[in-house]
Order: C-alpha cells, then structure tokens, then sequence
C-alpha cells in the first residue's frame, strides 16, 4: 500500500523495501511526519491511523521491556540472601534511572545518530526539538539499553559496592551497549554501522544487548572475584542458596513476558509478522527449559528449579537474534541448545571458580553467541548458509573483544578509583544495611550479623 | 652486635617481671639473634616455650608472649620504663572479654561443626592472616595476631566496638565464612551473638556492638 511512499527516505534497514520490518515502519513515519514531509504528499487518515498504530505499539512494546527490569530485580534478589535484597533491587532500579540519562545524553546518538564511518553515530545526543515521531525509538531503544546494563548487577550480587557498580553501570548504558549497537544497528539518522554493511543479523539483540551485557557480567565477575566463603579453603564451591525461590520464579516469569516487547517491539510497527516472531519468542523460552532439563537429566542430575528458568530464559535469548528470519521449528532447536548449553556452562564457570551468582554469564554470552550463530544457520530461505554463519561469528568476535575487553578495563580502572568490592565487614553486615542503611526484611534481619538498625 | 638488638633489649625486659636479674640474664641468653630484615616475631613462640620450661614457667608462655609483643611495640615509640615501674591504672576496659568472647565462640562452633577435621593451629593461622587484611594499625594487629596464637591468654589492650574490637571479630567471621561457609558463618555469629546478648556477664551482653 502507501508503504513505499511513506518510506521516502533511505533507513537501510535489512527488508525495509520487502516488507515492514525493524525501524522500517517507525523510519517512514518519522520522514513524513517530520523531516521530508515537505517534500512528500500529505499523508491520508490511513496513514496517520498506521503511523499512530505503530507509535502505540512501539511504546507499549517499550513498556514491557521496562517491565524486565521488574522480572531481574525479582530474580537476582530471589537468588541473592536476603541480607543483599535491597541492595540488588537499588542497583536494578538504578541502571533504569542512570542509564535513562545517560543513554538519552549520549548512547542513542552513539548508536543511532549518523554514521557515516561505520563505527559510531555523530549525530541526536540529548535529543530535543525534533519532531514528534523521533522519541518513540528513543523510548524503546533506552530500554534495551538498560537491559544490558542490568545484566552485570546478578552477576556480582552480594559484594560490590553500590557507587562503583552505578558508575560501571552508566559507562555500559552511555558508552559500551551503544558503540556495538553502532556497529551492528547504527544508522537510523543515516549511514550505517559496519557489521550492518556486511549483513550481520541481529533482530532484537541475541549480541548487542545479551552478549554485551553477559561479557561485561564476566569481567566484573573477574574483577571482584567471588563471594566470600564462595569456595573453601581447598577450593570447592559451596553452594549460597538464594533465600527466595518464589521470586526467582515470579522474575523468570516476568522477563518472560517482558520478552514479547523485546523481540516483537523490535518490529518498530504494528506488523502481521508479529505473530511469527511472538511465537518464536514463546517456542525459543519453552525449549529453552526443556533443554535445560534434559541436559540436567543426561547428566544424572535432579532437576533444579534454578537452572530451569535459567534455561528458558537462556533460550529467549538464543533466539532474540533470529526470530524473525526463523521458521518455528528452528526456534525451537535454537532455545533448546541454548538451554542445554546454559547448564554445561554453568558447571564449566563453577570449575573455573567463578562466582556468577544468578548465572548471568552462561544465560546472557552463552546464549547470546549461540543465538547470533544460529540467526546465521537457520535463516528461513537461506538455512546454512556459510557466508552468513561468517558474518555472524565476526558479529559475535566483535562483541567478545569489544564487551569484554572494554568493560574489563573499564572495572579496572573504577577498582583504581573506587574499590569494587566491599569491604569484608560489609559482607558480613549485608549491603542493604551497610550500603542503604535499610533491611530487606526487618522482622528477621534485625538480629542477624550486623549490630542493627536500634544501635545507631 | 647482640647488645644493641632493640629486641633482645624488649626480651630482658618481659623477662625481668618473671624472673631474678640473673635467670632473667640467663633466659635472655636463649634469644636468637634475628637475620637482618627478618622479623622479631619469628621464633617467639619457640623461644616462649624453651624459657618456660627452662625456668618452671609453664603455663604462663602466652603471657609471656604477649608481655614481649608488648615490649617490642612501646620500644617504637619511647623507651621501656625501669623494671617495678607501675603503670597508672585506668578504668577496666571491657571490650577485650567481649571480643574474646565472641573470637572463641566462632572458634568453639568451627570445632563443633567440624569435628575431627578441625584443625586449631590452621583456624588460628587463617584468622591471623585475615586480621593481616584488615585496616588496623601496625601494634593493634601484632596485638591481636599475638593473642591469636595464645587464644588462652587475656585480650589485652583497646578493642573498642566499631573500631579495632569491630575488624577483629569481622576477620575471625572472614575465617569462620571460610572453613563452614558464608551461610552457616553467618548462623554461628547469630546464634553466638543471641547467646552472649544472654549470658550472666552484664559485660558480654553489649556483644551486638561489635558487629
């Protein structure tokens, strides 16, 4: 229909002359309600009725991603004992504060401002006076972004100060999650990033927001190194039960939902390929837990509720790359051998002796570089194709090296300034009581191993 | 070269609140000359143990101990005063007993909870090179490393809550998290805590403070 005519202006957006596809819609909007409107016939009502459609559907989309932070906060403080609940709640609660200034200040125009060069955009840092159309994307797009940064707060639950944690948090949010996103999503205000060039896919970000996010988790794991007692005198791990599995489950449920926003929301439009890419969505989670289970079962072992809700959502993101291109069939192999491969890593990480409290690293990297490997494999149309698997695997090289590497030097240098761990006194009171001054719960925490709210 | 060791001078000193000038003069002979560089500390133990039995002091080696550790920390700072010399008498301070007390309650529940695989002397040693780790001065932690390996002996000196008596109870909570593990650590301290906040003693009641 008006499709072509509302999509005046070049967004290079993979499928964007096919069909109405990520930013496709949302980009078109954006040129006739604002920037090449003079240029371009009026639009009619059917046209303002869709561009309004997908407006809504777009910050809707966005407000279930908002609602994840709801589903981590609830999971890594499940996980968590419950004298650091408070402290894991702030620090998911902040990365959405912090990080929703610092992305809107800096990390959109990194991401998405003009690129000409490939690497990084120049262009709509602290957007303002634009018209009406350009916030929508902004809106989602900082949404993903804390995300990713959300995804190191489990990771090193229990022992990390709180103000070197935030400062981490917002140089992910303004700087690392938006130089890779350049990279692969760049462009949306022209030019476009050089993974993109090269026909990288990534749909809703399997790499740019769960693998950066789970290299970061991994160096900040490294930096801070494990819980105290974590490992004992001669080596084991010992197990720390989180104190509260009902709110592992309730934010596994919650992430999972918030899921549908994720991926179907990175349409940018109200599209009938929504249906496709909701299902996969669905498909991707569920075989994420079967193969989880089943990889617990071969192994001889019980099936631990943990690590089954770790594997749906290790499958999520396994397929957040591909559920557009996939038929469902691939979907589903693609969240179970995430699921699967979420338990082998876990175990692997344990030997390693490193202490990821929620699992983020084997969830986020291990399904995210499976997932972008797989969006390659199993692209409907075009299933193996070696020359799209190579793309991927740079895609994914990029995000290792750049994720990591960048946030490992990052932790390094906050360690410098302001010690990442806490003090051992700290770990011992708990950090809701030493760093907010405030119990998670009260009625039982006030006897426990810190003097107590009543001393002073 | 001997004469002028400020350690064999901390030596004659301790040694002289135990014995006559001349077995003080004798015992201070068994004192081995420390290599350059190396630490007075080395080989106390040994020494403590060797004049004890020497002397007919046995039972007071940890006393002993802890009066040389004493000795060699006022030597830093002014000269030791003359033998018989009273030192002016304070207030009795309390938290020496309550740190003691929950330093050994930790320590009692590891052997507990551990059995046959508790061992002291390594308990002590973690202990003492988690104090090691913490922000106390110098003499505060020879002090408390001292005592340690001498848990029978005294407490001696200041070891106010949220200072030094604070650090000295967390790096022993540091030992107790690693030999049974963060969670049952974190049990014992409660239960120790709830129970001396219970004891007879209107001194160890005030144990809360010290977390």
């Amino acid at each position: 229909m008006g499709l072509r005519v509302r999509l005046g202006v070049n967004w290079g957006v993979e499928g964007c002359s096919k069909r109405r596809s990520k930013w496709c819609v949302l980009a078109g909007g954006m040129a006739w309600m604002g920037h090449a409107g003079a240029q371009q016939a009026a639009p009619t009502d059917v046209q303002h009725l869709q561009a309004a459609v997908d407006m809504l559907w777009l910050v809707a989309a966005g407000a279930l991603v908002f609602f994840m932070q709801a589903g981590f906060a609830f999971l890594e403080s499940g996980m968590a004992r419950a004298k650091n609940t408070g402290n894991v709640i702030m620090k998911n609660y902040c990365d959405m504060c912090f990080g929703a200034v610092a992305f809107w200040l800096v990390g959109y125009g990194l991401m998405f401002g003009s690129n000409h060069t490939g690497w990084l955009g120049t262009s709509a840092f602290a957007l303002h006076g634009v018209p009406e159309s350009e916030y929508g994307p902004l809106f989602f797009q900082m949404m993903f972004a804390a995300t990713s940064a959300t995804i190191v707060s489990g990771a090193i639950a229990e022992r990390t100060r709180f103000s070197a944690y935030i400062i981490g948090s917002v140089i992910i949010t303004g700087l690392i999650y938006p130089v890779y996103g350049a990279w692969a999503w760049g462009g949306l205000y022209g030019g476009q990033g050089w993974l993109k060039q090269m026909g990288f896919i990534d749909f809703a970000g399997s790499s740019v927001v769960h693998a950066i996010g789970g290299w970061a988790a991994l160096a900040a794991v490294l930096t801070v190194g494990p819980r105290l007692g974590r490992y004992g005198p001669d080596g084991r791990p010992r197990q720390i039960l989180g104190h509260n599995l009902t709110l592992v489950a309730l934010g596994a449920f919650i992430l999972w939902i918030g899921w549908f926003g994720f991926n179907a929301g990175s349409t940018g439009a109200a599209t009938v390929g929504l249906g496709k890419i909701a299902l996969n969505t669905h498909l991707g989670g569920a075989a994420g837990a079967l193969g989880a289970m089943a990889a617990m079962a071969m192994t001889g072992r019980r099936l631990l509720m943990t690590a089954t809700l770790n594997g749906s959502i290790a499958g999520l993101v396994g397929v957040t790359a591909g559920c557009h291109v996939m038929e469902p069939v691939f979907a589903l192999l693609t969240g179970a051998v995430a699921g699967a491969m979420s338990v082998a890593a876990a175990d692997l990480l344990e030997r390693w002796r490193i202490d990821d409290v929620v699992g983020a690293v084997s969830v986020h990297v291990v399904g995210g570089v499976w997932g972008t490997l797989a969006a390659g494999l199993f692209r409907s149309g075009d299933l193996f194709s070696l020359h799209q698997l190579g793309v991927q695997a740079l895609g994914v090289l990029a995000a290792a090296v750049w994720g990591f590497g960048a946030s490992l030097l990052m932790y390094w240098l906050i360690d410098k300034v302001v010690p990442m761990r806490a003090s051992t006194l700290d770990e011992q009171r708990g950090l809701d009581f030493t760093e907010h001054y405030e119990l998670g719960y009260p009625e039982f925490q006030q006897d426990a191993v810190h003097r107590g709210k009543h001393h002073g | 070269m001997a004469d002028h060791d400020p350690a064999l001078d901390a030596v004659r000193w301790a040694l002289g609140s135990y014995l006559d000038p001349h077995d003080a003069q004798q015992a201070a002979a068994l004192w081995q000359p420390m290599a350059p560089g190396q630490s007075s500390l080395v080989g106390l133990s040994r020494f403590c143990r060797n004049v004890a039995q020497r002397f007919n002091l046995q039972g007071r080696e940890a006393e002993l101990h802890l009066h040389i550790i004493r000795a060699l920390q006022r030597q830093k700072t002014a000269p030791l005063p003359e033998l018989g010399t009273a030192q002016p008498a304070g207030p009795p301070d309390q938290s020496g007993p309550v740190v003691r007390a929950l330093v050994l309650a930790m320590q009692a529940h590891a052997s507990e909870a551990l059995g046959q695989q508790f061992d002291a002397v390594a308990w002590r040693r973690s202990a003492v090179r988690h104090v090691a780790g913490t922000r106390l001065s110098a003499v505060v932690k020879a002090q408390a490393e001292a005592w340690l390996m001498w848990p029978e002996a005294p407490l001696e000196g200041l070891w106010p809550a949220r200072g030094a008596g604070t650090r000295l109870v967390n790096a022993a909570y540091v030992a107790l998290a690693e030999w049974l593990g963060p969670v049952e650590a974190d049990a014992c301290l409660t239960r120790i805590v709830r129970e001396l906040e219970r004891s007879e003693d209107v001194a160890l009641r005030a144990a809360r403070m010290y977390l």
